[in-house]
């Protein structure tokens, strides 16, 4: 503590003679203070709100702006078709190359004629028009009779 | 058990307000000081908690609004300096020194010296609450004030010799 040369007695004595003034206590009320003290806690509580409304407002507009779009749904279609040998078959191209019987068309042969079904050439050559072919051999016997 | 802010309050009021006035008339008027000082008292009022050390607080806070005000309205605070000045004491008979001219004394001292002497005459701060008000050191806050009760006796005894010539 720092220790300081006391007041001598006439310095006392004028110290005592100011405190024996008394300040004059003007014209301030207690009733001003409590309405000022009200005015302010009530402009602080309707701050407190307004700023949560904007808070509000703000993150309503960022939660709209930046929300992710909706996800492509995928559907998946299963589509069944009858392969069976009577519902088949093959056009020919335009270019004139036989069409290709497929695996199918050959196996369904076989297994209706035999081997000999494999071995029976089942188109023929031709460049006018397209034809339909047969996936299966022909019957021999229900052929025409070769006239020529 | 803790006692409620308005209680509180209310017997700060009662016993500080005319030395707070006093301190806030320093730099205004005694309609502006009883603005500052009414203002702060609502200002502790509408606040939730109480300070630590409230009569520091609110001779702090005058000081800090006062000024401000001051500053805000220097020209009106200078017409008023010219017109007849208000009276800061109350008169009575029983006082051992004349209140005008104690008052007389006080508006010559330098600004710095006065407030150290209002605060600490008639609002009873200690040296170190006086350092927490006005930031000045302790050491210097003594100095001044033996300076000012110097000047302001010298003030009163030609106030007086001249009064009674």
């Amino acid at each position: 503590m720092q220790e300081f040369t006391p007041l001598d007695e006439p310095e006392r004595e004028l110290e005592h003679s100011l405190e024996s003034l008394r300040p004059e206590k003007g014209a301030i009320r207690e009733q001003e203070i409590w309405y000022r003290a009200g005015l302010r806690a009530a402009r602080r509580r309707v701050n407190f709100w307004r700023g949560v409304a904007a808070a509000v407002i703000v993150l309503a507009a960022g939660v709209a702006l930046l929300r992710p779009g909706a996800n492509p749904v995928t559907i998946d279609h299963y589509v069944y078709l009858p392969n069976s040998p009577a519902n088949l078959s093959i056009a020919q191209t335009s270019g004139g190359a036989p069409a290709v019987p497929s695996y199918l068309v050959l196996r369904n042969a076989v297994e209706t004629s035999g081997w000999r079904a494999a071995s029976t050439p089942q188109t023929e050559a031709t460049h006018d028009a397209p034809k339909t072919v047969t996936p299966w051999p022909i019957d021999p016997s229900l052929e025409r009779p070769n006239r020529g | 058990m803790k006692q409620p802010v308005g209680a509180k309050v209310t017997e700060l009021f009662q016993a500080h307000s005319a030395a707070l006035l006093l301190y806030a008339r320093q730099w205004l008027d005694a309609a502006g000081a009883e603005d500052v000082v009414q203002d702060v008292f609502a200002r502790l009022l509408a606040g939730d908690r109480m300070p630590a050390e409230p009569r520091t607080w609110l001779f702090r806070c005058v000081r800090n609004a006062a000024i401000s005000a001051w500053r805000s309205s220097r020209r009106r605070s200078h017409r008023e300096k010219i017109s007849a000045p208000a009276s800061w004491f109350v008169h009575s008979p029983e006082d051992r020194l004349d209140a005008t001219l104690a008052q007389e004394a006080m508006r010559r001292l330098p600004p710095a010296q006065r407030e150290i002497v209002t605060l600490r005459i008639w609002s009873g701060l200690t040296l170190a609450e006086i350092r927490d008000i006005t930031g000045l050191p302790v050491s210097s806050i003594h100095e001044q004030y033996r300076d000012a009760l110097k000047q302001i006796r010298e003030t009163l005894e030609r106030l007086c010799r001249n009064s009674h010539h």
